[in-house]
């Protein structure tokens, strides 16, 4: 089971940067790496709504619940 | 922020000096444990005051045990003291919440139980070699020494728990 991130896709439809997108929401580009490769363990809701909110779409466009793969804790 | 950057200066100067210290000590009982085995008696008698060299042989055997739970509780204070010095390392001391610093405090919290323990040979020393009259430390059981042997042993699972939260913390965009 796993979170899969799909940030990568919503930034090319919306034609932005990794890096735009960190400027955007006050995140370093590292933690946004973090999450876009999905190495994060949690997300908090406020970094979730900034995310939604300048890339204009819905937490359920950039995470996807997945019953295969992944490392369980 | 400047208080306990000399704050923590100050321990480690002061833990530094202790280790010396207690090095030092470390040595001279180790040295006085080996002398007392080729000079037995003659040595005693140069610790001792005439009034207890009734029994030499005796209190001979009591000060080589003497110096051997000694040498042994010097050693425990010395290993507490590196422990303790490494915790206040400028890395460590910024960070605290670590794995190692977890298993440090356990590490003191099992030296200060062999202290604790060695309180019973020693007063077993008292008991049995009277002769060695003030030499002895008067040493009991205590209340206090075991307390703290189970503050740092829940101190030591509080560091494990915040490290876990850290790590977790780490991990949460």
């Amino acid at each position: 089971m796993q979170i899969i991130v799909t940030l990568d896709d919503m930034l090319t439809r919306k034609g932005m940067t990794l890096t735009e997108l960190s400027d955007a929401v006050d995140l370093t580009l590292a933690n946004l790496s973090i999450l876009k490769t999905g190495k994060a363990k949690a997300i908090r809701f406020s970094t979730l709504m900034a995310i939604c909110d300048v890339l204009d779409c819905q937490p359920g466009d950039i995470l996807t619940f997945s019953r295969e793969g992944g490392a369980q804790e | 922020m400047t208080h306990r950057t000399t704050l923590l200066r100050f321990t480690r100067l002061t833990l530094y000096a202790a280790i010396i210290l207690n090095g030092i000590f470390c040595l001279a009982i180790a040295l006085g444990l080996g002398v007392s085995l080729v000079w037995g008696d003659h040595f005693t008698a140069l610790l001792l005051s005439p009034e207890s060299l009734s029994g030499i042989t005796k209190t001979t055997t009591g000060t080589r045990c003497l110096m051997l739970v000694g040498l042994l509780s010097a050693g425990a204070t010395q290993f507490i003291l590196h422990v303790l010095k490494r915790m206040a390392e400028p890395l460590n001391s910024d960070d605290p919440f670590v794995a190692a610093n977890a298993a440090r405090l356990r590490a003191i919290g099992w030296a200060l139980v062999g202290l604790q323990v060695l309180d019973f040979p020693m007063m077993a020393i008292r008991h049995n070699f009277p002769g060695l009259g003030n030499a002895v430390p008067d040493t009991g059981l205590s209340l206090g020494g075991w307390l703290a042997v189970l503050l740092v042993f829940v101190l030591a699972r509080i560091f494990d728990n915040g490290t876990a939260m850290r790590d977790y913390l780490q991990e949460t965009i």
